[in-house]
């Protein structure tokens, strides 16, 4: 039983990384990531919003299910998603100013992240149990969480390096990130192998 | 019920809950703003021009309310400082008038216009002049007189005279700064207002010397020291061909405007 949401947990985090081996919430992996502050205050922001999301979403696809309305389940999900954002965005307004500050437009635009929308989709396809679709959401955000930092070390050290200036800025970022995503890579088949799920 | 009505309760549903839980939450997590902020971005210029050293009138403002001195404005001046002042209830302090001067007179026939612009062909701008144009044997200290300091002011206090040289209006300037950092032969600088009403300002950046300087232009400072000499506070000096005052010392007696026999030198006036 533990072994089972350890699996999840940690499949979520390395293996399915939704930033890194999915590509999913690309935006503010990008946008956020230059300094570790407001990258790891993101990464807690995403994590909150998708737990609290699949909390809300797993029990309003059940309702759409026994009444026969599953195609309804974007544009419910979103209506969720970006109320949970608004009241996150007035929460760390009221609590954490420097952070509301640090992070910017890309707060109001975790609405948008395709990576809260995914995990609460991905819960559904995979036909999770309530206690797992939370540990998925969770694993999830913690990976999303993982990744930014990861990303916002990388990005210190790019901006001691002197690229060729074609690459300097964003290209250089890109092609970092796509090196990091290849180093995930290297995690498909460790959880299964530990876990023997 | 017919799918459709369910449909829209369903969502309509879920929005109404998310709307009651938001409207909850505003009231329950508002923040208070300092209720002074909007009434001290009313008092500044608004031209958002960044010469204050902060992002915007806002952060501005924000740095005002908590400390930060009030004289900082360069748009808005003294009036504006003494207005904050009276509202923050501290003290104005001295604020520093600035205007910018363009360094250059130009001559309408200078050959900057009737040979590099006459053969000129890529875009209107003075910037994309100084990266492409071939540059003859004219003055490359002069005024390209495309504008592009004239379009970058928000105040509308550069314009182009009759030689295509740009002037400023100091009545109109606020000594933002903006324009000095357009312009690509950097002939446009801000000065400070010292002691005097007027001061002498040499109008030429031109290091040509003689005969090539007067083809070139026929406004050009040509060098000759004659300025250097008649100033009774040494405030004038010829470096590189071309003269400079020092607008510390200058006590605007106009002795090197009338000595210049190019009429290089004129009176800078402050306004405001």
């Amino acid at each position: 039983m533990m072994a089972q949401y350890a699996s999840i947990l940690f499949s979520m985090i390395l293996v399915n990384n939704f930033v890194l081996v999915r590509f999913l919430g690309i935006c503010p992996f990008l946008g956020v990531s230059k300094k570790f502050d407001s990258a790891a205050g993101m990464g807690a922001a995403v994590t909150l919003v998708m737990v609290l999301a699949t909390a809300v979403t797993w029990p309003i696809q059940q309702l759409l299910a026994a009444w026969g309305l599953e195609y309804l389940q974007t544009i419910a999900f979103i209506l969720v998603i970006a109320t949970l954002v608004q009241l996150l965005e007035m929460a760390i307004k009221k609590f954490i100013p420097p952070l509301y500050t640090a992070l910017g437009v890309y707060l109001p635009l975790i609405t948008t992240n395709c990576a809260v929308l995914g995990i609460t989709i991905t819960c559904i396809d995979e036909g999770y149990t309530y206690p797992q679709a939370l540990v998925a959401g969770l694993g999830a955000g913690l990976g999303f969480l993982l990744a930014m930092v990861l990303f916002s070390g990388v990005r210190r050290r790019l901006e001691d390096a002197e690229p060729p200036a074609c690459f300097r800025g964003m290209p250089i970022t890109l092609i970092a990130a796509a090196i990091t995503a290849l180093s995930f890579v290297g995690f498909s088949g460790v959880i299964d192998h530990l876990f023997g799920a | 019920m017919h799918p459709i009505i369910l449909t829209v309760v369903l969502v309509a549903a879920i929005g109404l809950a998310g709307s009651i839980i938001l409207v909850l939450a505003s009231r329950a997590l508002a923040v208070e703003e300092d209720g002074r902020l909007p009434d001290v971005v009313a008092i500044l210029p608004g031209a958002n021009c960044g010469s204050c050293g902060y992002p915007g009138c806002e952060g501005y403002a924000k740095a005002m309310l908590d400390g930060a001195p009030v004289n900082a404005c360069g748009p808005g001046g003294t009036r504006v400082a003494q207005e904050l002042a009276a509202y923050l209830g501290v003290d104005a302090g001295k604020t520093a008038v600035k205007r910018a001067i363009v360094a250059c007179r130009g001559a309408k026939d200078r050959k900057l216009l009737t040979v590099d612009r006459a053969n000129y062909e890529g875009a209107p701008s003075c910037r994309v002049f100084a990266t492409l144009a071939n540059i003859s044997d004219s003055c490359t200290n002069g005024c390209i007189g495309f504008g592009d300091c004239v379009a970058s002011c928000p105040f509308g206090a550069l314009s182009l005279n009759e030689n295509d040289v740009a002037v400023v209006d100091p009545a109109v300037c606020t000594g933002c700064g903006l324009c000095t950092t357009i312009c690509p032969r950097h002939l446009i600088s801000l000065q400070e207002k010292g002691q005097r009403e007027r001061v002498s300002f040499v109008l030429c950046h031109s290091t040509l010397v003689g005969k090539r300087a007067k083809e070139a232009c026929a406004n050009t400072c040509l060098g000759c020291h004659k300025c250097e000499k008649v100033c009774p506070t040494g405030a004038v000096t010829v470096e590189n061909n071309v003269a400079h005052v020092d607008v510390a010392q200058c006590i605007g007696c106009g002795a090197c405007r009338d000595a210049c026999p190019v009429g290089a030198i004129d009176p800078m006036a402050w306004v405001g």
